[in-house]
């Protein structure tokens, strides 16, 4: 069975079994983290093993994750014109140039009919797909809602065999929904700063959560302009 | 020469074997090909050319008297070849059933022997021993039984890509080493071992860095682009790189699709084992080199990406290459290394 990875070396060390197609992952973190960051190394692992990838822009436009791939050497008008990178602009509200956009940002229905519209281009193909970020198109709305097109999501992306991954900024939706709505994912990823205010360090937690606990190990990371993501792997503090 | 004389017969047949050899011999094949037929072309020149007989030191005039030399010792008729003017070019057509070299010409094309058209190489050497210049020779398609070819002024004095000086062996007149294919697997190991998430930025820069040296001084001797990429594919493939295939390209669209059968760093991940954790694309020096390939001849930043590896199954591994939009290099500058 074809087993998936991060494309982050340090962060893949530890998940020596690697990812199955079908499973979701949550990305928590603070922002300017690097989040996105993450979800390039993601995105440039998946078209290198032949993968097709969805990548949903809620708080840039799409431009700005191209360019971010091509500042790593990613070919992305190559995979975009072979249909191996597709973006799904649900940034720009109106006048948006991408073939793919979500014309109402506050309509979770739409937004997961035109999800389940693009993936449906993607059948018999191994699918990558990425939204950064989730909690943007769920600010401000009903909690009820938001669990029920969760769950309904969710469901649908696991029978498909899609592997996701969902980012959410800390602190913008309440602490209560992300507690909920973590039950749904295999894995949950958390990045954030910590130390002092001087002297920062980013730290990534990655792990479970096992009957209301957040079960994880830590490791330490830097974002290198040239190799993205770097996990001092043999720094983790496991909890 | 009549057309079933044996000497004839025999002429073509040794230009077949000499071909067929060229092709076995590592590094660059058809340079010494072409160092054979300029070489008896020499020899000719000494023993029966005179200065005398020409009219002009004009190119077309030199190339005139010499066939006219070569029909005077009943080797061909000169009439049947046709030779003019066009700018800095010379132009060569003839019927192919008339030339003296078509049985070698013919046979090497269907064995996929890399052919060189020997009428023009013995021109070449008529040019550089009048006029003490170096011309280059370029061969289209054959139409309607008509085979043309030009000569040109080379740029520089034309020398090969990969040469042997002594003990030391060069690569577009710098240094280099052969190497087998396990130090190579070992060199991979190692940088995985110490730094794994620098191992495809190592190959494809690699690969960038020395395949733009290489374009560079290939593009001063070959400036058609096609026949240039072709040259710098077929190098590929004389340094035992793997069997590359240029599928298709456009000058104009600036764009390349390129095939390679086994792949030398296939053969390593097969020898080291897999480089990376999961199946993927690993020909990334292969990458590099095609884009820094594209990247001159086609004078605008080439992004170039593996769809295919022969590592996961595919039966070929296959390169796809387009030019940077511009509306990105405008907003960023260039990612890509310059020359």
């Amino acid at each position: 069975m074809h087993r998936a990875y991060f494309g982050v070396e340090g962060l893949d060390r530890n998940i020596e079994q690697g990812l199955s197609y079908g499973s979701q992952i949550m990305v928590e973190g603070d922002s300017g983290v690097g989040k996105t960051v993450l979800a390039g190394e993601f995105i440039k692992e998946g078209l290198r093993c032949g993968d097709t990838c969805v990548y949903v822009a809620c708080d840039e436009p799409p431009a700005a994750m191209r360019e971010h791939l091509l500042s790593f050497k990613v070919g992305t008008p190559v995979y975009e014109e072979t249909g191996r990178l597709v973006f799904i602009d649900a940034y720009e509200e109106d006048g948006s140039a991408e073939k793919y956009a979500l014309s109402d940002l506050r309509n979770l229905e739409k937004y997961f009919a035109l999800e389940t519209e693009v993936l449906r281009g993607c059948i018999g193909r191994r699918v990558r797909l990425v939204v950064d970020s989730l909690s943007t198109l769920l600010t401000n709305l009903d909690i009820t809602d938001v669990l029920d097109f969760h769950r309904a999501r969710i469901k649908q992306l696991r029978k498909k065999g899609i592997l996701t991954m969902d980012i959410f900024v800390s602190e913008v939706l309440e602490p209560r929904i992300i507690t909920i709505t973590g039950h749904l994912y295999n894995f949950i990823l958390k990045m954030n700063f910590s130390g002092s205010r001087y002297n920062s360090v980013r730290l990534m937690q990655i792990g479970k959560v096992k009957s209301q606990q957040f079960v994880s190990s830590s490791h330490m990371f830097t974002i290198s302009p040239v190799y993205g993501i770097l996990v001092s792997a043999d720094m983790g503090v496991y909890q | 020469m009549k057309e079933n004389d044996i000497s004839r017969i025999i002429i073509n047949y040794m230009y077949l074997s000499m071909c067929r050899t060229m092709n076995q011999v590592p590094f660059s094949g058809r340079h010494w090909l072409e160092q054979f037929v300029t070489g008896v072309a020499q020899y000719f020149i000494n023993e029966y050319w005179d200065d005398l007989m020409l009219q002009s030191k004009k190119p077309l005039d030199i190339c005139r008297a010499y066939l006219n030399t070569l029909e005077r010792v009943d080797f061909l008729n000169a009439g049947d070849y046709r030779l003019e003017e066009s700018g800095e070019n010379l132009l060569l057509s003839v019927k192919r059933d008339k030339c003296v070299y078509r049985e070698y010409c013919l046979r090497a094309r269907e064995e996929g022997l890399p052919t060189f058209c020997v009428r023009l190489g013995t021109l070449q050497a008529i040019l550089h021993h009048v006029l003490g210049e170096n011309f280059s020779e370029s061969l289209e398609k054959e139409e309607e039984g008509v085979c043309r070819g030009k000569l040109f002024p080379a740029a520089g004095p034309k020398e090969e890509i990969v040469t042997r000086e002594g003990h030391v062996l060069k690569i577009a007149g710098r240094r280099a080493v052969l190497l087998p294919q396990e130090t190579y697997a070992s060199l991979l190991v190692s940088v995985r071992e110490h730094a794994p998430h620098a191992l495809k930025h190592v190959l494809y820069d690699a690969g960038y860095q020395s395949g733009l040296s290489l374009a560079h001084k290939s593009r001063a001797l070959y400036p058609d682009p096609e026949e240039c990429l072709q040259l710098l594919l077929e190098e590929i493939k004389n340094q035992g790189l793997g069997n590359v295939e240029l599928v298709s390209v456009s000058l104009t669209r600036a764009r390349a699709r390129i095939r390679c059968y086994e792949s030398f760093q296939v053969a390593v991940a097969n020898e080291c084992g897999y480089l990376y954790r999961t199946p993927q694309v690993i020909c990334d020096l292969l990458r590099g080199f095609f884009a820094a390939y594209l990247s001159v001849l086609f004078e605008k930043e080439i992004i170039c990406e593996e769809m295919i590896c022969q590592s996961m199954g595919a039966d070929y591994c296959e390169f796809l290459a387009l030019p940077l939009p511009k509306k990105l290099l405008d907003r960023r500058g260039t990612p890509w290394p310059k020359k």
